[in-house]
Parts: C-alpha cells; sequence; structure tokens
C-alpha cells in the first residue's frame, strides 16, 4: 500500500478515518458517562454522544495532534449540549447562586482552634451510590468542572477549553463545587 | 498569607495547578496552621472520595453499534460528495474542450444544412454562427469596452455605413464590445451585450435591404420585424435607414425580451442620432 508520492490526495483520505477511529473511539464510556451525569437520561446521553462522533468526525481536521483528544472531545459535547440540546429542553438547569453561597461560610474551619480528628475511614463508609447522588444533586457547572477534573483527570486549562470559560472560572467553578460535596456527603472536620 | 486566602487557593494547589512561589507560600503556611491543613485535608478527603467511588458509567454496547453506523453513513455521504466535486472539477477543467467540440459539431451541422438548405436559412446560419463563436469561445473583440462611442468610432472605419452603437442599459444590457464581421459576402458590425442572467445578446448592424429570415413577419406602427424562435435562439429583426438590424440571444422562449429590446434600440438609435 502506497500512502505517499503519486497517490496524493486519494490515499490520505483512508488513513485519516482509521486514524479518527483509533483515536477518538476509546473514549466513548467517557463521553457517556459525562453526558449521563449531564442530562441524567441514558436515551438522552446516547443522542448526545452519537452527535459529538459525529461532528469531531467532520471537524478532525481541526484537532491538533499531540494534544488530549478526549479533551477535545468533551469539549465538542459540551458544546453540543449547552448550545444545542439544552435549548431544547423545556427547563434548563442553572447554577443558582443564593443556594449555593450559604453553605461556604460554615464550611470554613479557620475560626475553630481546635478539631476533633474526623473518623477515620469515613471515605470508607461512604458508598458509591451517596457519592453518585452527591454528584447528581451538584448544580451543573460545578458538576461538569467536577467530573471532569476528578474523574477524567483534565487540567483547569483543558476544563476551561472544554466549558468554554476563563480558568478562574473553572478554579471557583471546582472549589465550590468540592466545598458543596463535602457538605453533602458529611466530610467535616466538626 | 492569610487563612482566609489560603482555603480559596486550596483546591487548586491540591490539583497542582498553583505556580511555584504561590506554591510554597501556601505549604509554608499549612505547614504552621493546622486549622487551614485539616480543611485542606477534608478537599483531599472529597477528592479521592469522588474519584474512588463516583461510579464508572459504561457506554452500552448498542450505542457503539449506533456511532460506528453513523459514522459509516457519514463517510458514505462524504465519498459521494467527493466524488460528486471531482466530476464537476473534471467537467470544469474539460469545458473547453466540450465548447471547442460543440462548435466543431455546430460547423458541420451547418455545413450539411448548407446542401439542403434555403438561401434564408443560411443567411440566419451565418449570423447564428457568429453568436455562438463569441458565446462558445469568446474570441478577442476588436474593440472591447462599454463605452458606445468609443465602440461607435472604432467600428465606423471597418464598416462602410453610419454605425451607432446604442445604450441599452435601460433594459440591465452592458454593452461588452463590437467587431467587424463578413456574413453572407456583406460587412456587419456585431455588438455584444451581457445581460445580468450572463447571457449574450448580439445586435448586428449592415447596410442593405432587409436581412430575410425563415421567420413570421409582423407589423407594428410602421416597422416590420421578423420574429421568431430558431435552433434554439429567439430572433428580431427590421430594417430602418437603410440599415438591417437583427438581435440574436438564446433561449426561444426569450422573443418577448429581444422585442423589448428592439424597441429600445430603434429609440436609442433615433435619440443619439
Amino acid at each position: 500500500m502506497r500512502f505517499a508520492g503519486g497517490g496524493g490526495k486519494k490515499s490520505k483520505a483512508k488513513p485519516r478515518d482509521k486514524e479518527f477511529e483509533e483515536a477518538a473511539l476509546p473514549h466513548m464510556d467517557a463521553l457517556y458517562g459525562l453526558a449521563l451525569r449531564i442530562t441524567r437520561n441514558p436515551s438522552e446521553a446516547e443522542d448526545i454522544v452519537q452527535e459529538t462522533y459525529l461532528r469531531a468526525y467532520r471537524f478532525f481536521d481541526r484537532f491538533q495532534e499531540g494534544t488530549n483528544c478526549r479533551a477535545w472531545l468533551f469539549k465538542i459535547l459540551y458544546h453540543i449540549y449547552v448550545n444545542l440540546y439544552r435549548k431544547r429542553v423545556r427547563s434548563p438547569e442553572t447554577v443558582r447562586l443564593e443556594e449555593v453561597e450559604p453553605f461556604l461560610p460554615q464550611l470554613s474551619t479557620a475560626e475553630n482552634p481546635t478539631f476533633p480528628n474526623p473518623e477515620e475511614g469515613l471515605l470508607k463508609k461512604r458508598t458509591r451510590e451517596e457519592v453518585r447522588k452527591a454528584l447528581e444533586d451538584l448544580p451543573q457547572e460545578f458538576r461538569v468542572a467536577v467530573i471532569l477534573s476528578d474523574i477524567e483527570g483534565l487540567s483547569y486549562k483543558e476544563i476551561a477549553e472544554a466549558m468554554g470559560c476563563p480558568l478562574g472560572t473553572v478554579m471557583s467553578r471546582l472549589h465550590r463545587g468540592r466545598r458543596l460535596l463535602q457538605k453533602m456527603l458529611g466530610v467535616e472536620g466538626r | 498569607m492569610e487563612c482566609y486566602e489560603v482555603q480559596e487557593w486550596c483546591s487548586s494547589f491540591m490539583d497542582g495547578e498553583v505556580e511555584d512561589e504561590r506554591r510554597q507560600r501556601i505549604r509554608d503556611h499549612l505547614d504552621g496552621c493546622p486549622s487551614c491543613a485539616e480543611a485542606y485535608r477534608l478537599l483531599l478527603e472529597v477528592k479521592q472520595l469522588v474519584r474512588q467511588k463516583a461510579p464508572r458509567e459504561e457506554a452500552p454496547a448498542h450505542l457503539r453499534e449506533k456511532v460506528l453506523a453513523a459514522l459509516e453513513e457519514e463517510k458514505a455521504r462524504r465519498r459521494s460528495a467527493s466524488r460528486e466535486t471531482a466530476f464537476r472539477r473534471a467537467l470544469r477543467r474539460s469545458l473547453p474542450a466540450v465548447a471547442a467540440a460543440a462548435v466543431v459539431l455546430l460547423l458541420l451541422g451547418i455545413v450539411a444544412h448548407r446542401l439542403v438548405e434555403a438561401p434564408q436559412a443560411r443567411l440566419a446560419e451565418g449570423f447564428l454562427r457568429a453568436h455562438l463563436q463569441y458565446e462558445m469561445a469568446r474570441p478577442l473583440l476588436e474593440e472591447p469596452g462599454s463605452d458606445t462611442r468609443r465602440v461607435s468610432a472604432r467600428l465606423r472605419g471597418q464598416v462602410d455605413f453610419p454605425l451607432q452603437v446604442p445604450d441599452l442599459g435601460e433594459l440591465e444590457l452592458t454593452l461588452v464590445g463590437g467587431r467587424a464581421l463578413s456574413v453572407g459576402g456583406q460587412k456587419v458590425a456585431h455588438l455584444l451585450y451581457a445581460a445580468r442572467s450572463g447571457h449574450t445578446v448580439s445586435l448586428f448592424v449592415l447596410a442593405g435591404d432587409e436581412i430575410r429570415l425563415p421567420l413570421e413577419k409582423v407589423q407594428q406602427g410602421r416597422t416590420t420585424y421578423q420574429v421568431g424562435g430558431y435552433k434554439e435562439m429567439a430572433f428580431v429583426s427590421w430594417r430602418e435607414r437603410r440599415l438591417g438590424y437583427l438581435l440574436i440571444c438564446q433561449g426561444q422562449e426569450r422573443v418577448r425580451g429581444l422585442m423589448r429590446c428592439a424597441l429600445l434600440v430603434q429609440n436609442r438609435v433615433g435619440l443619439d442620432r
């Protein structure tokens, strides 16, 4: 098989398809996981994943080799959700700051001069179901930031790109999201 | 660094997203402040909880099938689209050859017709050929341009009659230029106008008797017009002040439009005189 030389344009198309499949298809579980956590609805999640792959295929030329393909796919998925999908849904979910803020002051332990060690093994006592539920109850934008960082291991820069927001916003979404989770999961030092 | 500041940065610190200098200051603070250290520890615990216990979702098997099928469909669509553009590209590349072949066929056809058709038709063919030759091969014009006076002046030296090149802007026809020809042994001025639709309207002017064409005669006012469609073309011809005029454009259905054009030519020639 010849990929270079005289064949030029024609021989280039096939390997590119293969390259796409090899780079993108292994991330289907992760994409589905994110879509499911965003929509909380398996069939909607499937639709979004499928659309994500179609778009990724169409725009694969724009994917920069050597960068994180998974992060790029998340970006497409989130874009589809925010710009195309959420608009179709009747009541879009929004982050309600007034519900979020009151948690924050009491989480600060800075004023407590002494504190008992939290029960050893608290971590182990929380069931998967509890963690899933707590994540699910997190406001949308906090939840996506936490998933991309803690479950998917994306850098802040990658998260900022995926969510289309500044780096500082990623920082505050993560920080607030984790503190909310801390409260919901009863991970407290007092 | 103050406690509140350190706690604001805890999350980023934990993720390794704080630059070196601040990182060191946070570390120093945590080392000396048990309450911040505890807050940090709790945050770390949350992160680990999520990392370890959030269930990892698996895409259902049928989703993989669906995605693969959708991708195949997209590829097929793309392949057929690229085939189509390749076909178009090839067609565009070979357009001059196609046009040349068409001209050759046309000429052959004309030769064949000459043997059997009447002299009238033969004359009509001569004009038709001149019109088509321009439409298809776009030969260089002796006097290109949209300036009617310049084209008039230039062509007058080549035809032996007082030619006037009319301005047909009212019908959105732009003068492209003109050339002198010989049709059926007669000197003819061939003026070319471009319509907005992209087709060309030819106006032939010659001295002498009316141009006899195999067309219907229509009397309107003092003028007798020969009007009609012939070989997919619209023709309008008339005689005025010892000059014969003939308009040709592609599409038999354009006879009406060409008639309006004829009236405008008469008008302009009268005006410009």
